[in-house]
């Protein structure tokens, strides 16, 4: 992933993490910061970051850092 | 749950009739299995019925808990540190709130379904949102009312929220003036509590102090109840078409579910019934419990495929309903489709979602 730097900064800024505590194998509702309300607070993040704009089976099924990645391919987001 | 997992990527409104009754035969009866090995005081109730579990009975024997019990007893399934979220209903007269605790697949499940399902509704767009409240800002992220609840679910199918109302509880014409420049040509949803689409769209709402008063683009989704509605004598005819009179509002959902079931959540088809969608069922029953013939009111029981961290696979609501066989409507696809007539009469007065 060409924006996975950017991708990263995205994840620790809208939900609020210790960039310490950010890691690759973060999954929706595992951390107290990425709870349901988060969630969509990441999910402006990532279509204010990178000028897309989600549907909604796609906010659903973003349930992990790594399933993200893929689903930002379908919006050509490498 | 291997059965959910069958269905859940299927259009929710995909079973035929025969398949459904089949599949929710097997299914409620292993929840019910699942259940009564899980949670004790759903065995004491189940014994207390002289129940027994097996593979094959029939849907209609199949105990339901009445929806009140949520509200004397903590049913759960599941061990206390595997609880993720705690939904509340709204308080009543006898400040009992139901309790329904929910883990993280739980959780997940719930708003997947309501995907699913709202997407036969709106689409996959997301579109943005005018809420008819004001926004909750001491949010106690572990324990959500249904009113939060709500708002917190659907904001999955908003790209952007805008609240109508201050902290004070006033409409924030500012606010809202840019919000309908901002979408004045293209489609946005509201939402909100069916009594607040009462007191807020049709009484408090001053069209003069708006930009425009042609809402026609809005998508009006609402529920919560009508309980509060019928002291003020206005019935959904009634409703709709003043709100078309009104704002020329032609797009509106009333949408029917309670916090105690996840995963039944209805929404009006355009002929204006409740379609049950592939993860939940309704079963119409007598003054005596026993099923209603056809086309009869009666109360109200729901089934769920969704809950396995408490017992709430099978409740019998407050509601009276009444199962509705038009052949003519083609809505979403199939599903039961029923209509809701309001309480029953001596039930215990239910405030719903604090209103």
């Amino acid at each position: 992933m060409k924006n996975k730097e950017k991708y990263i900064d995205i994840f620790v800024e809208s939900l609020a993490i210790d960039k310490k505590k950010f890691s690759e194998k973060l999954k929706y509702n595992d951390i107290p910061e990425w709870d349901s309300i988060n969630h969509m607070t990441l999910m402006s993040g990532l279509e204010e970051g990178f000028n897309i704009t989600m549907e909604s089976d796609d906010i659903i099924d973003f349930s992990s850092f790594k399933k993200g990645i893929q689903i930002l391919k379908k919006y050509k987001i490498n | 749950m291997q059965f959910l997992n069958k269905i859940i990527n299927q259009n929710a409104f995909s079973l035929d009739p025969r398949y459904k009754a089949k599949f929710f035969q097997e299914s409620i009866n292993f929840l019910t299995s699942h259940h009564f090995k899980r949670s004790n005081l759903y065995k004491d109730y189940l014994k207390g019925l002289n129940y027994v579990t097996k593979k094959n009975n029939n849907l209609s024997d199949i105990p339901f808990l009445p929806v009140r019990l949520f509200k004397d007893f903590d049913f759960i399934s599941i061990k206390k540190k595997e609880i993720f979220k705690t939904l509340l209903s709204s308080g009543t007269s006898t400040n009992k709130v139901s309790k329904i605790f929910i883990d993280k697949t739980n959780a997940f499940n719930q708003m997947k379904v309501l995907q699913k399902i709202f997407y036969n509704v709106i689409g996959n767009s997301r579109l943005p949102m005018l809420v008819l409240d004001k926004q909750n800002q001491n949010l106690d992220r572990k324990k959500f009312n249904a009113s939060a609840a709500a708002i917190s679910g659907f904001s999955i199918f908003a790209n952007k929220i805008e609240y109508i109302l201050n902290q004070k509880n006033e409409i924030d014409y500012k606010k809202l003036n840019t919000f309908l420049s901002e979408n004045k040509d293209n489609q946005f949803l509201i939402f909100g509590f069916t009594y607040n689409v009462y007191n807020y769209l049709l009484k408090k709402l001053d069209p003069s102090k708006l930009i425009t008063k042609n809402l026609s683009n809005a998508f009006l989704i609402h529920g919560g109840g009508w309980k509060k509605m019928e002291q003020k004598k206005i019935n959904r005819s009634q409703l709709n078409s003043e709100l078309e009179k009104k704002f020329v509002i032609k797009n509106i959902r009333n949408y029917y579910g309670l916090v105690e079931q996840i995963g039944s959540i209805f929404f009006e088809c355009k002929c204006g019934y409740f379609i049950a969608s592939n993860f939940s069922d309704i079963i119409i029953r007598d003054e005596n419990l026993e099923i209603s013939k056809k086309g009869e009111k009666g109360l109200v029981q729901l089934l769920s495929l969704l809950p396995t961290s408490y017992p709430g696979h099978s409740i019998l609501t407050e509601d009276i309903g009444e199962i509705v066989h038009d052949s003519k409507c083609k809505c979403y696809g199939h599903g039961k489709r029923f209509l809701i007539h309001g309480r029953l009469q001596n039930a215990e007065l239910r405030g719903c979602s604090n209103i």
